[in-house]
Protein backbone atom coordinates (compact mmCIF):
# COMPACT_ATOMS: atom_id res chain seq x y z
CA UNK A 1 0.00 0.00 0.00
CA UNK A 2 3.00 2.77 1.16
CA UNK A 3 4.53 1.48 -2.34
CA UNK A 4 1.30 2.50 -4.46
CA UNK A 5 1.31 6.09 -2.15
CA UNK A 6 4.51 6.34 -3.24
CA UNK A 7 4.13 5.92 -6.80
CA UNK A 8 0.66 8.36 -6.89
CA UNK A 9 2.85 11.21 -5.07
CA UNK A 10 5.24 11.46 -8.07
CA UNK A 11 2.67 11.28 -9.94
CA UNK A 12 1.28 14.28 -8.26
CA UNK A 13 4.23 15.38 -8.40
CA UNK A 14 5.09 14.91 -11.75
CA UNK A 15 2.24 16.27 -12.75
CA UNK A 16 2.58 19.82 -11.18
CA UNK A 17 5.80 19.95 -12.76
CA UNK A 18 4.73 19.21 -15.84
CA UNK A 19 1.88 22.34 -15.42
CA UNK A 20 4.48 24.81 -13.66
CA UNK A 21 6.49 23.73 -17.16
CA UNK A 22 3.44 25.08 -19.80
CA UNK A 23 3.14 28.25 -17.54
CA UNK A 24 5.70 30.14 -19.54
CA UNK A 25 4.15 29.20 -22.66
CA UNK A 26 0.24 30.09 -21.45
CA UNK A 27 1.07 33.43 -20.41
CA UNK A 28 1.75 33.88 -23.88
CA UNK A 29 -1.46 34.81 -25.98
CA UNK A 30 -2.15 31.64 -27.99
CA UNK A 31 -0.18 31.94 -31.69
CA UNK A 32 1.68 35.04 -30.40
CA UNK A 33 5.24 34.93 -31.64
CA UNK A 34 8.07 35.32 -29.20
CA UNK A 35 9.92 38.73 -30.17
CA UNK A 36 13.70 38.62 -31.18
CA UNK A 37 15.97 41.31 -32.05
CA UNK A 38 17.73 42.07 -35.31
CA UNK A 39 21.19 40.09 -35.57
CA UNK A 40 22.72 43.07 -36.43
CA UNK A 41 22.35 46.07 -34.48
CA UNK A 42 23.61 49.66 -35.06
CA UNK A 43 26.54 50.63 -32.77
CA UNK A 44 25.91 53.05 -29.76
CA UNK A 45 26.50 56.33 -30.34
CA UNK A 46 29.18 57.44 -27.70
CA UNK A 47 29.29 61.46 -28.86
CA UNK A 48 26.52 63.05 -31.21
CA UNK A 49 28.90 64.14 -33.73
CA UNK A 50 32.55 62.91 -34.89
CA UNK A 51 34.23 65.71 -32.57
CA UNK A 52 34.06 66.31 -29.06
CA UNK A 53 35.11 70.17 -29.61
CA UNK A 54 38.73 70.22 -31.13
CA UNK A 55 39.25 66.41 -30.33
CA UNK A 56 38.04 63.94 -32.55
CA UNK A 57 35.28 61.46 -30.37
CA UNK A 58 34.95 57.59 -30.97
CA UNK A 59 31.72 58.31 -32.62
CA UNK A 60 31.98 57.45 -36.66
CA UNK A 61 29.69 58.79 -39.38
CA UNK A 62 27.63 56.01 -40.79
CA UNK A 63 28.08 54.41 -44.23
CA UNK A 64 27.07 57.26 -47.04
CA UNK A 65 26.75 59.96 -44.27
CA UNK A 66 27.85 63.06 -45.35
CA UNK A 67 28.77 65.39 -42.08
CA UNK A 68 29.43 69.55 -43.05
CA UNK A 69 30.64 71.40 -40.23
CA UNK A 70 31.34 74.99 -39.66
CA UNK A 71 33.58 75.71 -37.21
CA UNK A 72 34.51 79.10 -35.09
CA UNK A 73 36.63 79.92 -32.46
CA UNK A 74 36.44 83.83 -31.81
CA UNK A 75 38.89 85.84 -29.63
CA UNK A 76 39.13 85.79 -25.89
CA UNK A 77 35.90 86.59 -23.97
CA UNK A 78 38.14 89.03 -21.57
CA UNK A 79 38.60 91.61 -24.48
CA UNK A 80 35.77 93.37 -22.97
CA UNK A 81 32.13 94.53 -24.51
CA UNK A 82 34.05 97.57 -26.86
CA UNK A 83 35.60 94.08 -28.41
CA UNK A 84 32.16 92.54 -28.05
CA UNK A 85 33.86 89.65 -25.96
CA UNK A 86 35.84 88.30 -28.65
CA UNK A 87 33.89 88.51 -31.75
CA UNK A 88 35.69 91.49 -33.06
CA UNK A 89 38.93 89.43 -32.67
CA UNK A 90 40.26 87.52 -35.71
CA UNK A 91 38.25 84.26 -35.74
CA UNK A 92 39.87 81.53 -36.77
CA UNK A 93 37.40 79.47 -39.18
CA UNK A 94 37.41 75.68 -40.49
CA UNK A 95 34.96 74.40 -43.06
CA UNK A 96 34.93 70.24 -43.38
CA UNK A 97 33.38 67.76 -45.14
CA UNK A 98 33.75 64.04 -43.48
CA UNK A 99 32.14 60.77 -45.32
CA UNK A 100 31.11 57.16 -44.08
CA UNK A 101 32.88 55.04 -45.81
CA UNK A 102 31.47 51.95 -44.35
CA UNK A 103 29.90 51.66 -40.86
CA UNK A 104 33.18 52.17 -38.62
CA UNK A 105 35.81 53.96 -41.32
CA UNK A 106 35.13 57.30 -42.02
CA UNK A 107 37.46 60.35 -44.28
CA UNK A 108 37.25 63.94 -44.31
CA UNK A 109 38.89 67.17 -45.69
CA UNK A 110 39.13 70.61 -43.60
CA UNK A 111 40.38 73.92 -44.63
CA UNK A 112 41.17 76.07 -41.87
CA UNK A 113 42.16 79.74 -41.81
CA UNK A 114 44.96 80.18 -39.32
CA UNK A 115 48.07 79.55 -40.95
CA UNK A 116 45.48 78.31 -44.34
CA UNK A 117 45.37 74.90 -42.97
CA UNK A 118 44.51 72.11 -45.24
CA UNK A 119 43.52 68.73 -43.25
CA UNK A 120 43.01 65.17 -44.10
CA UNK A 121 41.25 62.83 -41.75
CA UNK A 122 40.97 59.38 -41.49
CA UNK A 123 39.04 57.32 -38.32
CA UNK A 124 38.08 53.52 -38.25
CA UNK A 125 36.49 52.09 -35.61
CA UNK A 126 38.31 49.45 -34.47
CA UNK A 127 36.60 47.50 -31.47
CA UNK A 128 32.60 48.06 -30.22
CA UNK A 129 32.27 45.85 -27.47
CA UNK A 130 29.75 46.25 -23.90
CA UNK A 131 28.89 49.71 -24.05
CA UNK A 132 33.00 50.61 -25.19
CA UNK A 133 34.33 52.11 -28.26
CA UNK A 134 37.95 52.17 -29.39
CA UNK A 135 38.84 54.22 -32.36
CA UNK A 136 41.68 55.11 -34.56
CA UNK A 137 42.13 58.39 -36.07
CA UNK A 138 45.07 59.57 -38.24
CA UNK A 139 45.54 63.12 -39.71
CA UNK A 140 47.62 64.72 -42.11
CA UNK A 141 47.60 68.70 -42.09
CA UNK A 142 49.47 70.81 -44.78
CA UNK A 143 49.71 75.03 -43.81
CA UNK A 144 49.89 76.51 -47.22
CA UNK A 145 50.61 80.13 -46.49
CA UNK A 146 52.94 82.18 -49.13
CA UNK A 147 56.04 82.43 -47.27
CA UNK A 148 58.86 80.43 -49.21
CA UNK A 149 58.40 76.86 -47.27
CA UNK A 150 59.09 73.65 -48.66
CA UNK A 151 56.33 71.72 -49.02
CA UNK A 152 57.17 69.19 -46.77
CA UNK A 153 58.00 71.64 -44.12
CA UNK A 154 54.33 72.45 -44.33
CA UNK A 155 53.46 69.27 -43.03
CA UNK A 156 52.29 67.90 -39.62
CA UNK A 157 50.63 64.73 -38.92
CA UNK A 158 48.67 63.84 -36.03
CA UNK A 159 47.73 60.12 -35.03
CA UNK A 160 45.99 58.76 -31.67
CA UNK A 161 43.86 56.12 -30.17
CA UNK A 162 40.38 56.75 -29.11
CA UNK A 163 38.94 55.14 -26.43
CA UNK A 164 35.59 56.05 -25.31
CA UNK A 165 32.66 54.38 -22.99
CA UNK A 166 29.67 54.75 -21.32
CA UNK A 167 30.23 55.22 -17.35
CA UNK A 168 26.25 55.34 -16.87
CA UNK A 169 23.43 56.19 -19.11
CA UNK A 170 23.85 59.71 -19.07
CA UNK A 171 27.79 59.86 -19.25
CA UNK A 172 30.35 58.82 -21.56
CA UNK A 173 34.26 59.44 -21.31
CA UNK A 174 36.58 59.32 -23.39
CA UNK A 175 40.96 59.15 -23.30
CA UNK A 176 42.76 59.61 -26.35
CA UNK A 177 46.26 59.26 -26.07
CA UNK A 178 48.08 60.65 -29.21
CA UNK A 179 51.53 61.36 -31.18
CA UNK A 180 52.02 64.59 -33.14
CA UNK A 181 54.74 65.62 -35.95
CA UNK A 182 55.26 68.81 -37.19
CA UNK A 183 58.05 68.69 -40.08
CA UNK A 184 59.16 71.96 -39.14
CA UNK A 185 58.80 73.74 -36.01
CA UNK A 186 60.73 76.83 -36.05
CA UNK A 187 62.02 78.59 -32.98
CA UNK A 188 60.00 81.86 -31.91
CA UNK A 189 60.87 84.94 -30.70
CA UNK A 190 59.18 86.30 -27.29
CA UNK A 191 58.09 89.91 -26.77
CA UNK A 192 60.88 90.24 -24.53
CA UNK A 193 63.23 89.10 -27.52
CA UNK A 194 64.11 85.93 -26.13
CA UNK A 195 63.92 82.52 -28.45
CA UNK A 196 60.86 80.37 -27.53
CA UNK A 197 62.12 76.64 -28.30
CA UNK A 198 59.99 74.72 -30.31
CA UNK A 199 59.58 70.93 -30.37
CA UNK A 200 59.16 68.87 -33.67
CA UNK A 201 57.30 66.01 -31.88
CA UNK A 202 54.50 65.65 -29.15
CA UNK A 203 53.02 63.02 -26.76
CA UNK A 204 49.87 64.01 -25.31
CA UNK A 205 46.66 62.33 -23.91
CA UNK A 206 43.43 63.83 -24.31
CA UNK A 207 40.31 63.13 -22.43
CA UNK A 208 36.70 64.22 -23.30
CA UNK A 209 33.48 63.73 -21.59
CA UNK A 210 29.88 64.12 -22.61
CA UNK A 211 27.28 64.51 -20.19
CA UNK A 212 23.27 64.08 -21.50
CA UNK A 213 21.05 66.45 -19.96
CA UNK A 214 17.79 65.46 -21.73
CA UNK A 215 17.68 63.76 -25.04
CA UNK A 216 18.31 66.54 -27.48
CA UNK A 217 20.83 68.45 -24.75
CA UNK A 218 24.48 67.40 -23.87
CA UNK A 219 27.29 69.16 -21.55
CA UNK A 220 30.96 68.13 -22.98
CA UNK A 221 34.38 68.90 -22.19
CA UNK A 222 37.90 68.10 -23.17
CA UNK A 223 41.29 68.51 -21.90
CA UNK A 224 44.48 68.48 -24.07
CA UNK A 225 47.34 67.42 -21.98
CA UNK A 226 51.05 67.00 -23.20
CA UNK A 227 53.36 64.39 -21.86
CA UNK A 228 57.11 65.00 -22.01
CA UNK A 229 59.09 67.97 -23.74
CA UNK A 230 56.91 70.71 -24.99
CA UNK A 231 57.64 73.92 -26.97
CA UNK A 232 58.38 76.69 -24.87
CA UNK A 233 55.32 79.06 -24.36
CA UNK A 234 52.59 76.48 -25.32
CA UNK A 235 50.10 75.07 -22.97
CA UNK A 236 47.85 72.43 -22.51
CA UNK A 237 44.44 73.06 -23.81
CA UNK A 238 40.70 72.79 -22.14
CA UNK A 239 37.94 73.34 -23.69
CA UNK A 240 33.60 72.91 -22.43
CA UNK A 241 30.31 73.66 -23.71
CA UNK A 242 26.98 72.60 -24.89
CA UNK A 243 25.88 69.91 -27.36
CA UNK A 244 21.89 70.82 -28.74
CA UNK A 245 21.03 68.38 -31.41
CA UNK A 246 18.19 68.51 -33.52
CA UNK A 247 17.20 66.19 -36.41
CA UNK A 248 20.30 65.84 -38.66
CA UNK A 249 22.03 69.23 -37.06
CA UNK A 250 24.27 69.15 -33.75
CA UNK A 251 25.10 72.95 -33.04
CA UNK A 252 28.08 72.66 -30.51
CA UNK A 253 28.49 76.06 -28.52
CA UNK A 254 31.78 76.00 -26.31
CA UNK A 255 34.35 78.18 -24.83
CA UNK A 256 38.09 76.76 -25.66
CA UNK A 257 41.81 78.04 -24.32
CA UNK A 258 42.41 77.31 -27.66
CA UNK A 259 41.39 79.11 -31.18
CA UNK A 260 42.75 76.03 -33.07
CA UNK A 261 40.47 74.26 -34.91
CA UNK A 262 43.03 71.35 -35.29
CA UNK A 263 44.23 68.63 -32.75
CA UNK A 264 47.70 68.79 -34.19
CA UNK A 265 47.71 72.48 -33.81
CA UNK A 266 45.82 72.81 -30.45
CA UNK A 267 48.28 70.27 -28.96
CA UNK A 268 51.48 71.96 -30.79
CA UNK A 269 51.18 75.67 -30.74
CA UNK A 270 48.07 76.67 -28.12
CA UNK A 271 49.35 79.57 -25.67
CA UNK A 272 46.76 80.16 -23.06
CA UNK A 273 46.97 78.65 -19.90
CA UNK A 274 43.32 76.80 -19.13
CA UNK A 275 44.74 78.60 -15.43
CA UNK A 276 44.80 81.95 -16.78
CA UNK A 277 40.66 81.37 -17.11
CA UNK A 278 40.76 83.52 -20.56
CA UNK A 279 38.40 81.42 -22.69
CA UNK A 280 37.19 82.57 -25.82
CA UNK A 281 33.52 81.74 -27.53
CA UNK A 282 32.94 79.08 -30.05
CA UNK A 283 30.70 77.14 -32.34
CA UNK A 284 30.31 74.54 -34.29
CA UNK A 285 27.58 73.18 -36.47
CA UNK A 286 27.43 69.66 -38.10
CA UNK A 287 24.44 68.96 -40.42
CA UNK A 288 24.34 65.89 -41.72
CA UNK A 289 23.42 64.15 -45.37
CA UNK A 290 22.77 61.11 -46.57
CA UNK A 291 23.51 59.71 -49.43
CA UNK A 292 23.00 56.25 -49.36
CA UNK A 293 19.29 56.18 -51.04
CA UNK B 1 -7.35 -16.84 -13.81
CA UNK B 2 -4.32 -17.66 -12.01
CA UNK B 3 -1.10 -15.72 -12.63
CA UNK B 4 -3.25 -13.19 -14.26
CA UNK B 5 -3.30 -9.82 -12.94
CA UNK B 6 -6.23 -8.03 -13.53
CA UNK B 7 -6.43 -4.14 -13.02
CA UNK B 8 -8.97 -1.28 -13.17
CA UNK B 9 -9.11 2.27 -13.70
CA UNK B 10 -9.32 2.67 -9.84
CA UNK B 11 -6.38 0.95 -9.45
CA UNK B 12 -3.39 3.14 -8.04
CA UNK B 13 -1.66 2.07 -10.90
CA UNK B 14 -3.91 3.31 -13.82
CA UNK B 15 -4.48 6.40 -11.60
CA UNK B 16 -0.87 6.80 -11.79
CA UNK B 17 -0.49 5.86 -15.54
CA UNK B 18 -3.43 7.85 -16.33
CA UNK B 19 -1.99 11.44 -14.73
CA UNK B 20 1.64 10.79 -16.46
CA UNK B 21 -0.17 10.31 -19.21
CA UNK B 22 -2.04 13.16 -18.88
CA UNK B 23 0.85 15.47 -18.19
CA UNK B 24 3.05 14.41 -20.91
CA UNK B 25 0.12 15.39 -23.07
CA UNK B 26 -0.62 18.46 -21.47
CA UNK B 27 3.66 19.36 -21.92
CA UNK B 28 3.60 17.91 -25.62
CA UNK B 29 0.36 20.15 -26.36
CA UNK B 30 1.71 23.44 -24.86
CA UNK B 31 4.76 22.86 -26.66
CA UNK B 32 3.37 22.29 -30.18
CA UNK B 33 2.05 25.89 -31.61
CA UNK B 34 -1.13 26.49 -32.17
CA UNK B 35 -1.08 25.77 -35.99
CA UNK B 36 -3.12 23.92 -38.32
CA UNK B 37 -1.91 22.51 -41.67
CA UNK B 38 -1.85 24.70 -44.18
CA UNK B 39 -3.42 27.62 -42.90
CA UNK B 40 -0.69 29.39 -40.50
CA UNK B 41 1.57 31.19 -42.67
CA UNK B 42 4.94 33.20 -41.76
CA UNK B 43 7.69 35.33 -42.93
CA UNK B 44 10.67 37.41 -41.15
CA UNK B 45 11.29 39.64 -44.76
CA UNK B 46 8.93 41.88 -44.87
CA UNK B 47 8.49 45.13 -45.91
CA UNK B 48 7.39 48.32 -43.35
CA UNK B 49 7.84 51.99 -44.10
CA UNK B 50 6.74 55.41 -42.12
CA UNK B 51 6.15 58.29 -43.45
CA UNK B 52 7.00 61.58 -41.97
CA UNK B 53 6.28 65.54 -43.10
CA UNK B 54 7.55 68.30 -42.55
CA UNK B 55 6.89 71.76 -44.13
CA UNK B 56 8.50 71.41 -47.46
CA UNK B 57 10.06 68.19 -46.49
CA UNK B 58 9.21 64.64 -46.30
CA UNK B 59 11.25 61.23 -45.52
CA UNK B 60 10.02 57.74 -45.24
CA UNK B 61 11.71 55.09 -42.95
CA UNK B 62 12.04 51.82 -44.10
CA UNK B 63 12.96 48.02 -42.33
CA UNK B 64 13.15 45.34 -44.35
CA UNK B 65 12.46 42.97 -41.70
CA UNK B 66 9.38 42.66 -40.85
CA UNK B 67 8.17 39.75 -38.81
CA UNK B 68 4.92 38.33 -39.50
CA UNK B 69 2.52 35.35 -38.57
CA UNK B 70 -1.34 34.62 -39.66
CA UNK B 71 -2.89 31.37 -38.18
CA UNK B 72 -6.69 30.94 -39.95
CA UNK B 73 -7.54 28.01 -38.06
CA UNK B 74 -6.72 30.48 -34.77
CA UNK B 75 -7.57 33.38 -36.50
CA UNK B 76 -4.34 35.02 -35.41
CA UNK B 77 -2.94 37.86 -36.93
CA UNK B 78 1.07 38.27 -35.31
CA UNK B 79 3.08 41.63 -36.84
CA UNK B 80 6.27 43.02 -35.10
CA UNK B 81 9.48 45.08 -36.36
CA UNK B 82 13.09 45.80 -34.76
CA UNK B 83 12.84 49.33 -34.53
CA UNK B 84 16.54 49.37 -34.77
CA UNK B 85 16.41 48.18 -38.40
CA UNK B 86 14.37 51.31 -39.57
CA UNK B 87 16.29 53.00 -41.85
CA UNK B 88 15.58 56.71 -43.09
CA UNK B 89 18.64 57.17 -45.46
CA UNK B 90 20.48 59.38 -43.40
CA UNK B 91 22.25 57.43 -40.07
CA UNK B 92 22.23 60.66 -38.02
CA UNK B 93 18.62 60.44 -38.67
CA UNK B 94 18.49 56.89 -37.93
CA UNK B 95 20.03 57.71 -34.18
CA UNK B 96 18.02 60.50 -33.86
CA UNK B 97 14.86 58.46 -34.63
CA UNK B 98 16.10 55.45 -31.86
CA UNK B 99 16.34 58.13 -29.43
CA UNK B 100 12.82 59.31 -30.00
CA UNK B 101 11.45 56.03 -29.48
CA UNK B 102 13.58 54.92 -26.86
CA UNK B 103 14.43 51.65 -28.47
CA UNK B 104 16.78 50.43 -26.24
CA UNK B 105 13.93 50.29 -23.60
CA UNK B 106 11.01 49.38 -26.14
CA UNK B 107 12.69 47.74 -28.78
CA UNK B 108 9.91 46.96 -30.86
CA UNK B 109 6.61 47.72 -33.15
CA UNK B 110 4.60 45.10 -32.89
CA UNK B 111 0.48 44.05 -33.30
CA UNK B 112 -1.31 41.22 -32.38
CA UNK B 113 -4.73 40.27 -32.91
CA UNK B 114 -7.75 38.69 -35.19
CA UNK B 115 -9.10 38.75 -38.50
CA UNK B 116 -12.45 40.41 -38.20
CA UNK B 117 -13.12 39.12 -41.69
CA UNK B 118 -13.48 35.65 -42.89
CA UNK B 119 -11.17 34.95 -46.02
CA UNK B 120 -11.20 32.37 -48.54
CA UNK B 121 -7.89 30.68 -48.70
CA UNK B 122 -8.64 28.85 -51.99
CA UNK B 123 -8.98 32.86 -53.96
CA UNK B 124 -6.15 34.20 -55.42
CA UNK B 125 -8.59 37.26 -55.58
CA UNK B 126 -7.12 40.40 -53.04
CA UNK B 127 -9.59 40.11 -50.47
CA UNK B 128 -10.08 43.22 -48.39
CA UNK B 129 -10.16 42.55 -44.79
CA UNK B 130 -10.21 43.97 -40.86
CA UNK B 131 -8.02 42.97 -38.46
CA UNK B 132 -8.54 44.16 -34.82
CA UNK B 133 -5.95 43.97 -32.01
CA UNK B 134 -3.25 45.51 -30.11
CA UNK B 135 -0.27 48.29 -31.20
CA UNK B 136 2.32 48.61 -28.95
CA UNK B 137 5.25 50.73 -29.68
CA UNK B 138 7.20 53.09 -27.10
CA UNK B 139 5.82 51.60 -24.17
CA UNK B 140 2.50 52.21 -24.89
CA UNK B 141 -0.29 49.67 -26.02
CA UNK B 142 -3.46 51.07 -27.79
CA UNK B 143 -6.49 48.85 -29.58
CA UNK B 144 -6.66 49.41 -33.11
CA UNK B 145 -8.81 48.06 -36.38
CA UNK B 146 -6.82 48.49 -39.29
CA UNK B 147 -7.50 47.50 -42.62
CA UNK B 148 -5.52 45.51 -44.91
CA UNK B 149 -5.49 43.20 -48.18
CA UNK B 150 -4.66 39.71 -48.54
CA UNK B 151 -3.98 37.81 -52.17
CA UNK B 152 -3.54 34.33 -51.55
CA UNK B 153 -1.17 32.41 -54.21
CA UNK B 154 1.19 29.58 -54.60
CA UNK B 155 3.73 31.23 -53.02
CA UNK B 156 1.55 31.68 -49.65
CA UNK B 157 -0.06 35.02 -48.60
CA UNK B 158 0.51 38.47 -49.33
CA UNK B 159 -0.77 41.12 -46.72
CA UNK B 160 -0.66 44.57 -47.52
CA UNK B 161 -2.01 47.25 -44.81
CA UNK B 162 -1.79 50.81 -44.07
CA UNK B 163 -2.26 53.47 -41.64
CA UNK B 164 -2.06 56.54 -39.75
CA UNK B 165 -0.36 56.96 -36.17
CA UNK B 166 -0.68 59.50 -34.07
CA UNK B 167 2.71 59.97 -32.50
CA UNK B 168 1.10 62.13 -29.03
CA UNK B 169 -1.40 58.65 -29.08
CA UNK B 170 1.83 56.57 -28.09
CA UNK B 171 3.42 59.80 -26.51
CA UNK B 172 6.06 60.14 -28.80
CA UNK B 173 7.76 63.85 -29.02
CA UNK B 174 7.70 65.16 -32.47
CA UNK B 175 11.46 65.22 -33.59
CA UNK B 176 11.93 68.53 -34.94
CA UNK B 177 13.97 69.77 -37.39
CA UNK B 178 15.75 72.66 -36.36
CA UNK B 179 12.49 74.92 -35.07
CA UNK B 180 10.14 73.01 -37.27
CA UNK B 181 8.81 70.06 -35.87
CA UNK B 182 7.52 66.86 -37.46
CA UNK B 183 4.27 66.16 -38.22
CA UNK B 184 2.61 64.21 -35.56
CA UNK B 185 0.98 61.77 -38.16
CA UNK B 186 2.52 59.09 -39.68
CA UNK B 187 1.37 57.07 -41.99
CA UNK B 188 2.60 53.45 -41.73
CA UNK B 189 2.51 50.85 -44.95
CA UNK B 190 3.33 47.28 -45.11
CA UNK B 191 3.87 44.78 -47.02
CA UNK B 192 5.20 41.04 -46.69
CA UNK B 193 4.21 37.58 -48.33
CA UNK B 194 3.55 35.08 -45.43
CA UNK B 195 4.92 31.48 -46.48
CA UNK B 196 2.95 28.43 -45.27
CA UNK B 197 4.73 26.90 -42.32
Amino acid sequence: MAKWSRQSTFARVFFMMAMLTTLPFASEAVGQMARERAAEQPAEEMFWSPAVIILPSTTSLEAGDLDFTIYHAFGPVSSGFSNLFGLDAAANIRFGLDYGLTDGVMLGLGRSRFRKVWDGRLKARLADLAGWQVAAFYSAALETPEDGRKTVDRLSYHGSLLVGGKVSDRLVVQVAPAFTRFVFAPDQLDPSGGVLISQNNHVSVGTATRYELTSTVSLTAEYLARVGNTSDGTSNVLSFGVDIETGGHVFQMFFSSSQWTTPHHAIAWSRTPPSDMDFGWGFNVHRAFGTGR
Amino acid sequence: MPGRRVTSFSSPVMRSFLSISLSVLSLLASLAPAQSMGQAFFADDGHVEFLSNVPLHSFVGVSEDLVGRIDLAENTVDFYVDLNTLDTGIGKRDKDMRKTLKTDQYPFAEFFGTLLTPVDATSNEPQEVEVEGDFSVHGITRSLRIPGTLTFSEQGVRVQASWILNLKDYDIEPPRLLIIKVDEEQEITMDIVLRPE
